[in-house]
């Protein structure tokens, strides 16, 4: 099931960056300039509609949990370890 | 004998001090606003000139614009704290030395700002969390990266000004609406003033050109910048608080909406109207 979803947040990606052609689960999101600011709280979005909860951007390291697919898929989507996130709208 | 430059700011300075005030004093505050007020007017909702706003009774959008002024004095405030800590970190260091007294006023004036717009979100709505995050990673050389940073501040503060002078003037809008209004924008046109001169200032010293690929890591940043500001005024939060379903579909829907894009620009108007006549970017159209 979670592979299923990481392939999904990847396919939404590639969307939003047709000039990419492959994003693996530890490509650098932001190194590698696949988002910038704008593109990262859409992205942030599109995660909290995907999976229901909400997710709190509060901390200045935020951004170190949405670096890499694997990243996401430990910190945000496997349930029971996003630490960062609330349930729900 | 004092430049131009320094003749400005001192000006708006003394201004500044002749205007002081108590934020904890000067705002009478109601234990409740009517339930049935606009707290914003409907043409500054983000679905206004849209037919997703035709489809919307006036109860709804009565309640959106409860949650839009929530959400745009919560930017507000999270943004003055951004701000606060850009002078901050130049007041009185080498370069900043005639704007400096100013500067003591402006942050004096935004820190007011910030406890009355968190008063008034408080008191009769919320704070919406600052979902701020910068992931640019393109580097610029430090005095362009300083002139970007008061850039950004100008921008912020004509796109939130322009909502201040609408509201402060409408009389259909309870009174403690009008007033925060008022008093932020008499504070915020002394801030813009002293805003263009130390943008044109910086922008002298670092010679009135940039090179091309200069020019167009600059472009690229401040039209990200624009483009996260300007979307931050679509929340999705504040539409689900509305009772809107799909609030990130309704979202999506309005970003791609014609009428928004003039809206954008606007709102955008005297930021790239300065940009232009300042000669430090002639095609504006391209960053919104």
């Amino acid at each position: 099931m979670t592979t299923q979803r990481i392939e999904e947040l990847k396919q939404w990606l590639l969307r939003e960056r047709p000039d990419i052609k492959e994003i693996g689960l530890d490509t650098d999101l932001i190194d590698n300039r696949i988002l910038d600011s704008v593109t990262f709280i859409n992205f942030v979005y599109f995660m909290e509609e995907f999976t229901g909860k909400r997710i709190s951007l509060a901390s200045g390291t935020a951004a170190n949990s949405f670096r890499t697919l694997r990243l996401i898929q430990k910190n945000i989507l496997e349930e029971g370890t996003h630490a960062r996130t609330e349930i729900g709208l | 004998m004092r430049t131009a430059y320094a003749e400005v700011l001192s000006r708006l300075t003394a201004s500044s001090v002749a205007h002081d005030y108590d934020p904890r004093r000067r705002f009478e505050w109601p234990d409740a606003l009517d339930s049935e007020a606009w707290l914003m007017p409907p043409e500054l909702l983000s679905v206004y000139g849209t037919p997703m706003m035709d489809a919307l009774g006036e109860p709804t959008l009565k309640a959106l614009s409860k949650w839009e002024s929530m959400n745009f004095y919560s930017l507000t405030l999270h943004g003055e704290r951004e701000l606060i800590t850009v002078i901050s970190r130049r007041i009185h260091t080498g370069g900043f030395e005639v704007p400096s007294d100013f500067f003591h006023r402006f942050i004096d004036e935004e820190n007011h700002h910030m406890w009355f717009f968190s008063e008034f979100c408080r008191r009769y709505g919320k704070i919406y969390p600052d979902s701020t995050v910068w992931v640019s990673t393109d580097e610029l050389r430090p005095e362009l990266e300083v002139f970007l940073a008061f850039l950004r501040i100008l921008i912020f503060e004509e796109i939130g000004d322009s909502f201040n002078i609408r509201m402060g003037g409408d009389m259909s809008l309870p009174p403690i609406v009008r007033a925060l209004n008022t008093v932020h924008h008499a504070d915020e046109s002394r801030h813009i003033a002293a805003g263009r001169q130390v943008a044109r200032h910086l922008w002298g010293l670092l010679g009135g050109e940039l090179s091309r690929e200069e020019e167009a890591a600059f472009v690229s940043q401040l039209k990200e910048y624009i483009a996260f500001t300007l979307q931050s005024f679509y929340n999705p939060k504040m539409y689900a608080d509305a009772g809107i379903g799909d609030c990130y579909g309704f979202r999506r829907e309005l970003l791609r909406q014609p009428a928004r894009r003039e809206r954008h620009r606007i709102l955008l108007n005297r930021s790239l109207t300065f940009l232009r006549t300042s000669g430090i970017i002639n095609e504006t159209e391209a960053l919104y």
